[in-house]
């Protein structure tokens, strides 16, 4: 006899759920091996090169309804697409001229010295300004409500 | 610098060695290390004797185009961690990275060895990225051109699509949250640690265009750090430059970030003292929840206790290295 697969689903999760004379309890149990299972079976799937491809194209068809208006939007698309691969060019002829020992960055000294200067790294002076005490809870929310207001 | 904030929580300074914790950047908001008292990994830290250090990468939005990955590491985490020295008067530090967090403090580590970082812990965070699971698989260059959703968006990857990102990861989770929920409804301390971790859970933020397209094809792609192909701001990185000890955390049910992707920073940096722990529960299982306190931070804050009592031991941590 032909065995049902939700009957078998159901047996198969039955199987690892320890009985228990509350009926509530092996419900539960019921369910929590149900959602592990369906997880599994989900990460299964997910995992294939079918579903990456599926959830690539489906990212294609999402940034082509994003434009308002295709062609231009097209065009502005592979423009900065352009913009994206110079920026990367610069840095990999960037990063050969410094290999050949022609230095286009600020050195590291630079760069801690400069920190002392700037606003922004000027910021965290202000933050550890704030002690607070050993015992008491660090306040990070309020931190972030006074800095916000 | 940008949009990134340290916050400095004192303790009692049992330890002279400051901790500077790097998260995540986006994604989610870091109120997640301190959430509630007894719920607390910055409230734990502090409690041991470590001057805590938190960076806020900042709340990213849509029209967020900077940080990229190479101004995090080569630009804003050693001046923090030149923040993190001037402002505690220390000798040295240690660094903890969490999450992406993790390989950004890697990287930088390893780039940066005239900053005198005395440890370093790796929380989840994913190193070797051929081995990280199901995003790996969905960003594989042959199905996601980066530079053009990058473009596309304009800014900032927003929210949105990084909520469904996550969710799609683990489908079943709500499911699994809320039947455990009404389960423990009569419970009154699950329901208040609920509200809290559900509240921050579903408070998504975004990522920076620039900062997406280098984690996705430098880490992603092509697994440069890993491969010791990574070079920013001229420095190339190589993670066997990192001699200093060294812990990395795995959790063994995290989707995230695989044990095995975590694990493989072991092997791969110079240090001798060096470890790998694997604890249960998933990626946020490590920081947040009662969980965390019992399991994961007294085994972080113990091994960081060994290697940063005082300065009279800095002699014997240089012999350990």
């Amino acid at each position: 006899m032909a065995s049902d697969p939700v009957v078998e689903y159901w047996a198969e999760i039955m199987k690892h759920t320890p009985v228990s004379p509350d009926v509530l309890v092996t419900w539960k149990r019921v369910m929590d091996h149900s959602i592990e299972a369906w997880s599994r079976a989900l990460s299964e799937v997910m995992a294939t090169e079918e579903f990456a491809q599926l959830l690539g194209a489906s990212i294609e068809q999402w940034i082509a309804a994003q434009a308002p208006a295709p062609g231009n939007r097209g065009q502005l698309t592979a423009l900065a697409v352009q913009v994206g691969r110079l920026e990367e060019r610069l840095q990999q002829i960037e990063e050969r001229l410094e290999g050949n020992g022609v230095s286009t960055a600020a050195a590291p000294e630079a760069n801690s010295a400069s920190a002392e200067a700037s606003p922004a790294a000027a910021e965290p002076t202000s933050a550890s300004a704030e002690p607070h005490a050993a015992s008491a809870r660090p306040p990070l929310r309020r931190a972030r409500r006074r800095r916000a207001a | 610098m940008g949009k990134a904030r340290l916050y400095r929580y004192e303790s009692r300074r049992a330890h002279d060695t400051p901790v500077l914790f790097v998260p995540n950047l986006g994604i989610s908001r870091p109120y997640i290390f301190d959430l509630m008292p007894g719920a607390s990994f910055v409230e734990h830290m502090t409690g041991q004797g470590f001057d805590f250090y938190l960076l806020d990468w900042g709340a990213f939005g849509s029209a967020d185009v900077d940080p990229s990955a190479a101004d995090c590491v080569a630009d804003i985490l050693p001046r923090m961690a030149a923040e993190v020295l001037r402002s505690s008067g220390a000798d040295d530090l240690s660094v903890l990275g969490y999450c992406m967090g993790a390989p950004l403090s890697a990287a930088f580590v390893a780039g940066h060895p005239e900053i005198p970082v005395s440890n370093f812990v790796d929380m989840a965070g994913p190193i070797d990225f051929a081995q990280s699971g199901l995003f790996r698989r969905w960003l594989d260059a042959k199905y996601f051109d980066v530079e053009r959703v990058v473009a596309a968006l304009g800014g900032a990857v927003p929210a949105p699509v990084i909520r469904a990102g996550f969710k799609l990861i683990r489908p079943t989770a709500d499911a699994s949250t809320y039947l455990n929920l009404w389960w423990n409804l009569w419970n009154d301390q699950y329901v208040e640690g609920f509200t809290a971790l559900n509240a921050w859970a579903n408070e998504y933020v975004a990522i920076p265009g620039a900062f997406f397209r280098q984690w996705v094809r430098d880490f992603y792609q092509q697994n440069k750090l890993y491969r010791g192909e990574l070079r920013y701001g001229g420095r190339v990185v190589r993670l066997s430059d990192i001699t200093c000890p060294l812990l990395a955390v795995g959790a063994t049910q995290d989707y995230i970030a695989p044990p095995a992707c975590v694990r493989a920073l072991v092997d791969a940096v110079g240090s001798v003292d060096k470890e790998y722990i694997e604890l249960p529960g998933g990626h946020i299982s490590l920081i947040a929840g009662r969980g965390a306190l019992r399991t994961c931070w007294p085994r972080v804050s113990d091994w960081l206790a060994t290697r940063s009592s005082s300065r009279a031991t800095a002699s014997d941590r240089q012999g350990r290295r």
